[in-house]
């Protein structure tokens, strides 16, 4: 954004402030209130969230997923994604993954001794479950343990 | 995985465009950290690439910043240089509308915790200053630390995974505008998605990241919205449990609208458009 619309931008903020004098303390200031009152949380109501209606693309469905995925301000998704079984991609991890390349029983698995790089969360829909992948540089060298 | 390339999904067109991990010259193992969009579309990615020095010695990393231009095309590559901490391992890239980046990552040094750091990079990706945040205390997990996002106003809003989690808007120039804490819905979520939700919103995702609590499936994801003028909460959102979707939020348009990546029952990719009760 450009400083004179950063300018507009404050200016129409400024008019509002009578109307939001309580709200408009800082950040931090929010954020020290909170710890005066013992860091709890704002009580909101939770709302469950509906699926309403879906966009259909001609690539097949993901069998693994990135979580950091983004989006730009026309509502375009941007993420890494596999239609491959996750057991053929992961091979292809320039570091490998700490400890083991045996994922049969992962969901037990903890990985101690690995500095973490990465933490990729991998969606299995057909598995209705999701599989953590620890990446890691090996130092000092990891060791697998069972949670 | 890392090498997979990153797609962008069109809501008009609804077509898929490839942002492939492009080549980089006199090194080896290229592989991409993380990627960021900024508030024009624009799509960037650091990488890590092997720069192999000599026989018998250990190669050396060195990083990389893609630019793309709309098609997928990579048309940019700058090296990252400059960093004063020699410890500094990046992890996570931003970008400002002026062109400078915010590189966050941590500090590794044998026998002792990791810790955090923030830099502004310049646009030819060489150090311009430090970011200095407020200490938070001691990282809770990697997962969800140094997630960014450009905002519509000009900053990065940054998310470190400290205990609790702290959120702090970052000028081009690396001055810290706001910071506060951010409160876990419930005491076993750590976030694992940061983005914006229409121009004034910061949506937040949590997800229970252990391997036992990822396994319950009664343990469920939030979704937290924050107000980007005072930092308060908005809106808490839970994420049905669905056998046809990855419980991600991927995208939001606005407090009340977001999308999730799923599986459509001919067996293709599909968006899912979610919105709360009586919107």
């Amino acid at each position: 954004m450009d400083l004179p619309s950063r300018k507009r931008k404050w200016l129409a903020r400024l008019a509002l402030v009578p109307l939001i004098i309580v709200c408009a303390v800082p950040w931090v200031n929010s954020a020290q209130k909170r710890d005066a009152q013992g860091s709890k949380p704002l009580t909101l109501p939770v709302q469950p969230l509906l699926p309403r209606s879906a966009i259909n693309f001609s690539a097949p469905a993901p069998q693994i997923v990135e979580t950091n995925a983004k989006c730009d301000a026309n509502g375009d998704v941007y993420l890494v994604y596999s239609g491959a079984p996750w057991r053929t991609i992961l091979p292809n991890l320039p570091y490998g993954v700490c400890g083991t390349t045996n994922f049969a029983d992962e969901e037990s698995i903890s990985y101690k001794g690995c500095f973490i790089r990465k933490l990729l969360i991998l969606g299995s829909t057909s598995e209705l479950s999701h599989r953590l992948l620890w990446k890691g540089v090996a130092y000092p060298p990891c060791s697998r343990t069972l949670a | 995985m890392l090498t997979l390339p990153v797609q962008e999904l069109s809501l008009d067109s609804k077509t898929a465009i490839s942002f492939p991990v492009p080549h980089v010259s006199d090194h080896q193992d290229v592989g991409r950290l993380d990627f960021n969009i900024d508030s024009q579309g624009k799509v960037y990615a650091l990488l890590e690439a092997s720069n192999p020095v000599g026989q018998g010695q250990t190669p050396k990393t060195d990083y990389y910043i893609a630019g793309y231009s709309g098609d997928g095309t990579n048309n940019s590559l700058v090296q990252i240089s400059g960093i004063p901490d020699k410890n500094a391992i990046p992890l996570r890239l931003a970008a400002f509308l002026n062109g400078n980046f915010l590189l966050t990552g941590n500090t590794s040094i044998p026998g002792q915790e990791p810790k955090f750091f923030a830099a502004i990079l310049a646009s030819h990706g060489t150090f311009v200053t430090d970011v200095h945040l407020q200490s938070g205390g001691s990282l809770k997990s990697m997962t969800g630390n140094g997630l960014a996002v450009g905002a519509p106003d000009g900053d990065v809003y940054v998310l470190r995974d400290t205990t609790p989690p702290r959120l702090a808007a970052i000028s081009p120039q690396g001055q810290v505008v706001h910071e506060l804490q951010v409160q876990p819905p419930l005491p076993h979520l750590q976030p694992t998605q940061l983005g914006i939700a229409g121009d004034n919103y910061v949506f937040i995702q949590f997800s229970p990241v252990s391997t036992a609590q990822m396994s319950k499936q009664s343990v469920g994801k939030m979704v937290e919205v924050l107000d980007l003028a005072n930092g308060v909460p908005f809106a808490l959102y839970r994420l049905p449990l669905s056998k046809s979707d990855f419980g991600l939020a991927a995208c939001a348009t606005s407090p009340y609208q977001f999308f999730s990546l799923g599986t459509a029952p001919g067996g293709g990719l599909e968006l899912i458009r979610y919105t709360p009760p009586g919107s």
